[in-house]
């Protein structure tokens, strides 16, 4: 639905204004989208935390025969390297590098830390691998044949010819053993993290234990992968129900698990290509494959958990659509030119543009009164011809905010797709309550349901701070409280 | 037309027409711990695992036994810490000596970052979870005796008469200018192969071959000490186990071989199906024996460990823990007080449709009920109850709010089971220990 935003002149009387909305309505408007990238929180709330120092990896002891192997050192800072990477390239973590900065302020004493270290993260992992070599039997149908002349006759003209009939002499089983080859290799790894309060004093904030798989098998001729990533959440799944039935019930659960593990299959590359080869002529394909080295294995099942652990730790982002219903043109358009990366300076630009509308609009003295622009500072005085009211009532900066319900809500907007997701909650909580004289809201009708699913936006991506938190054990405690009494 | 006015109007009809309008909402609710009611007495916890291996799988059962704890302690520490209410003590926090090691690291280095030491709080205040596990996990290779019976069909060469309808040109024409044909048959001796089953050979082959296993049996035991010395929970997941072989015969296999033995060839069909069946007396019994195997990729033993030891985990978890779910509930779209609330619901915001609500005066029984979905959805079920109850009080007809409270009553009742099965194991265990 497009809307309009009333002007302080206010000189076009109300039914001009109703026309033209009508006209617009029946005309039919075809309305963009502001692309707003949200943030989805990790599994866990690692707030306060922008700078992590990796403490050195730990392995546990060996067992051969168990197939646990401890990781030797070369795999232990292959995979603090992997891991240090990923929470780099997450772009929310500077990961510090105690050995570089060390020597950077040996080589010039004057050379100060920007900023130190507020988390220390610790791991230990170990690693598995089993190769397999095995047979199994299977019986294959064979068949003997041999052909047959015999005379025949052509239907149109009745001329003998010479047939030949396929027959067959013997058909039997025969028992072969088939080969297969296989490696299972699993890297483990878990990891926690502390954070380090002003003082030096730790908090641990994270824990997580995860597992990466790989499957690899030549069988019969035919080569097969999977590469799983098993984590507690996952893995919940994966065995729900097991508890409580019978062993044969478990066991077979298990099988179906394992089953499902073993069904990827690598299509043949050379089927695939185009080749050019004569009739007479068969290609010999030889479709033998060779399993990935340990230290392949090793690169790969660490890449794999790496990349998941930091998704786990880091907020992952989500683009949401919001309807770009500005009548404002200008704005409408920068609101529209508005994407993540390169493009998320039209954000800050339509902010320049929403904050100077309002002002321009209410003077600065009321938009100070208007909770979400305290925030701002006042824009130059030489860019707001709107006067300040002698006299400033709650009922004037209502009516204000009202009026400018729509750049209000694009304020929201911007603040949500800026990551400023507490701000925009302020401002999306002012929206939700504002209570507009009648008149303001019969022509600026405000969109509670929007203002209400930013709301949630918001406070979903700030789910696990302390402050949503603390508000829901305050509410467990006065609960508990009006029950004791 | 503001949505306020809408809304109030489509409501006030409803009500007039003694419906109830409803809407479904699934979302992600926190549920409560099932059997721990006081959450802050063990919001600080020490897991201390005891385990007890045997078996063949393990050659160093010390290593095995680290092992064992690190998936037990830090599987269930991921656990608690993604719910975000219990906080699991480590050799790091809480513990002064293991901060300091900390601290000695980067001391050496020279790399404490302007920090004077790194240190951490000592907990003395804290709960106590003790895990008792006790697993037996045998890995072994052994020789297997698999018998297969392998059929020999022969098959007979013979001639059957066939005719063939030869049409010859007359030359002439009919009055349509059709060509006029003469038509003759000879005849064919056309030869076909036969299978003789009388002749049909079987034998059966006898193989040994190596056969991979890894068995794992187990038991494990929680006990919840709180953080004044109270056992607060206690359960016991008995006999967990699972086994592995490679190679091995699954059932579909074997389905497709009788199937596939049968198709060696029409004739032996039936001589298969009777054997199978033994219905033909003419021919002799044969017991056909299939053992094709197929090729497993088996887990390692951590693994195994793992995949027995986490559902008890993710019942312990949610025994004493705040956990989420997702779920689906219906609340009311014809609240008449306010519309804030039943917009916050509707957008999932629980916590602040709860703030909303605070101030509403005069609570119709919808308003109660969309108060009991938001309380529930924070997991405080027994506020839950209160509202639905009042929404039942208030409109004892209402159909939604009487399916709301049969549900909460029905959970309620269900974790009021499982307390009192916790509280009747402690103190049968607290009499043992007395005796």
């Amino acid at each position: 639905m497009l809307k309009h935003i009333v002007r302080p002149k206010g000189k076009v009387p109300p039914f001009a204004w109703l026309a033209f909305f009508s006209l617009l309505m029946l005309t039919g408007c075809k309305t963009s989208v502001i692309p707003v990238e949200v943030s989805v929180p990790g599994d866990f709330n690692i707030s306060g935390v922008s700078k992590i120092v990796l403490a050195d990896f730990n392995t546990v002891q060996d067992d051969s025969r168990a197939g646990i192997v401890a990781a030797d050192k070369k795999t232990i800072s292959l995979v603090q390297d992997m891991v240090a990477s990923a929470f780099s390239q997450s772009g929310l973590y500077q990961v510090a590098d105690l050995d570089i900065e060390k020597n950077a302020s040996e080589m010039d004493p004057d050379a100060k830390l920007a900023n130190r270290f507020d988390a220390v993260l610790y791991g230990r992992l170990w690693w598995q691998s089993s190769p397999d070599y095995q047979a199994y039997p299977r019986v294959d149908k064979l068949e003997a044949w041999r052909y047959v002349k015999y005379t025949d006759y052509e239907e149109d003209g009745g001329k003998s010819y010479e047939s030949v009939a396929r027959l067959t002499t013997k058909r039997w089983d025969e028992y072969a053993l088939r080969y297969f080859r296989a490696r299972k290799a699993s890297l483990m790894l878990s990891l926690s993290l502390y954070r380090l309060d002003r003082n030096g004093r730790v908090e641990k904030i994270a824990d997580t234990f995860n597992v990466a798989n790989l499957y690899y098998s030549v069988d019969d001729g035919a080569f097969r992968e999977d590469r799983t990533a098993m984590t507690e959440q996952e893995t919940s799944g994966f065995l729900a129900g097991v508890f409580g039935k019978a062993l044969e019930n478990s066991v077979n659960a298990l099988v179906e698990s394992f089953k499902n593990l073993y069904v990827v299959a690598i299509e043949d590359p050379l089927k695939t290509d185009e080749y050019e080869v004569s009739k007479k002529v068969e290609v010999v394909r030889n479709p033998a494959v060779s399993i990935p080295t340990e230290l392949q294995i090793k690169l790969m099942l660490t890449e794999e958990l790496s990349k998941q652990l930091v998704n786990r730790f880091s907020p992952s982002k989500e683009i949401v659509e919001i309807p770009n219903e500005f009548s404002d043109s200008k704005l409408s358009n920068l609101l529209g030119k508005g994407r993540t990366g390169a493009g998320a300076g039209a954000f800050r630009a339509a902010k320049d543009y929403i904050l100077y509308s309002v002002r321009k609009d209410v003077g600065n003295k009321i938009a100070d009164e208007i909770d979400p622009l305290r925030a701002y500072d006042a824009v130059p005085a030489y860019l707001v011809p709107a006067k300040d009211p002698e006299k400033i009532t709650d009922a004037a900066v209502r009516s204000a905010a009202g009026r400018n319900i729509d750049y209000l809500y694009a304020l929201a907007i911007c603040e949500e797709a800026q990551g400023e997701y507490e701000q925009a909650l302020n401002t999306y909580r002012y929206l939700f309550y504002l209570d507009a004289p009648f008149w303001t809201r019969l022509f600026n009708p405000p969109e509670k349901e929007k203002y209400a699913e930013g709301i949630s936006r918001c406070l979903y991506a700030l789910r696990r701070s302390e402050e949503i938190l603390e508000k829901e054990r305050a509410l467990r405690k006065a609960l508990q409280k009006t029950r004791r009494n | 037309m503001n949505k306020f006015f809408s809304i109030t109007a489509f409501a006030g009809i409803l009500l007039a027409a003694g419906c109830e309008s409803t809407e479904p909402m699934t979302a992600d609710f926190t549920v409560p711990p099932r059997v721990i009611t006081n959450l802050e007495s063990i919001d600080t916890l020490e897991i201390v695992p005891n385990v007890t291996l045997s078996g063949s799988a393990f050659q160093n059962k010390a290593a095995g036994k680290q092992l064992i704890d690190i998936v037990l302690q830090q599987s269930l520490a991921s656990r608690l810490y993604q719910n975000g209410y219990i906080r699991v003590v480590d050799s790091i926090w809480g513990n002064v000596d293991g901060a300091s090691q900390l601290d000695g690291i980067f001391n050496k280095k020279d790399s404490l970052h302007g920090y004077a030491r790194i240190t951490t709080d000592s907990i003395e205040e804290r709960a106590r979870l003790e895990l008792d596990l006790n697993l037996v996990l045998n890995s072994d290779e052994k020789e297997m005796t698999v018998e297969n019976t392998l059929a020999d069909v022969p098959y007979d060469i013979k001639y059957r008469q066939e005719n063939r309808e030869i049409k010859t040109d007359t030359g002439r024409r009919d009055q349509n200018g059709h060509r006029i044909y003469n038509r003759t048959t000879r005849t064919v001796r056309v030869p076909y192969s036969e299978a003789a089953p009388s002749r049909t050979t079987y034998k059966t082959v006898t193989t040994k071959m190596p056969v991979f296993t890894i068995a794992g049996k187990g038991t494990l035991s929680a006990k919840l000490v709180d953080k004044s010395g109270k056992t607060v929970y206690e359960k016991v997941f008995p006999d967990f186990a699972c086994s592995f072989q490679s190679p091995y015969q699954d059932a579909e296999s074997q389905d497709s071989v009788v199937e596939s033995s049968l198709n060696v060839s029409n004739a032996l069909v039936s001589a298969l199906a009777d054997a199978l069946d033994g219905n033909n007396s003419e021919q002799p019994k044969v017991e056909i024996k299939r053992w094709n195997g197929k090729a497993r990729l088996m887990p390692t033993c951590s693994e195994v460990i793992a995949q027995m030891i986490f559902p008890a985990l993710e019942e312990i978890v949610k025994d004493i823990s705040p956990y989420r779910e997702s779920r689906t509930v219906e609340f009311r779209t014809d609240a008449s007080a306010s519309e804030r609330p039943v917009l916050l619901l509707r957008a999932k915001a629980f916590m602040e449709a709860l703030d909303a609500m605070d101030g509403v005066a005069d609570m119709s029984s919808a308003d109660y009920l969309n108060q009991g979905v938001a309380y529930e959805a924070i997991g405080e079920y027994l506020a839950a109850k209160d509202a639905y109850d009042e929404a039942v009080r208030m409109k004892p007809n209402s159909e939604s709010a009487a399916a709301s409270k049969k549900r909460i009553d029905a959970v309620l009742a269900d974790r009021e089971r499982m307390r009192e099965a916790n509280a009747k194991k402690l103190d049968t265990q607290f009499e043992s220990d007395q005796e």
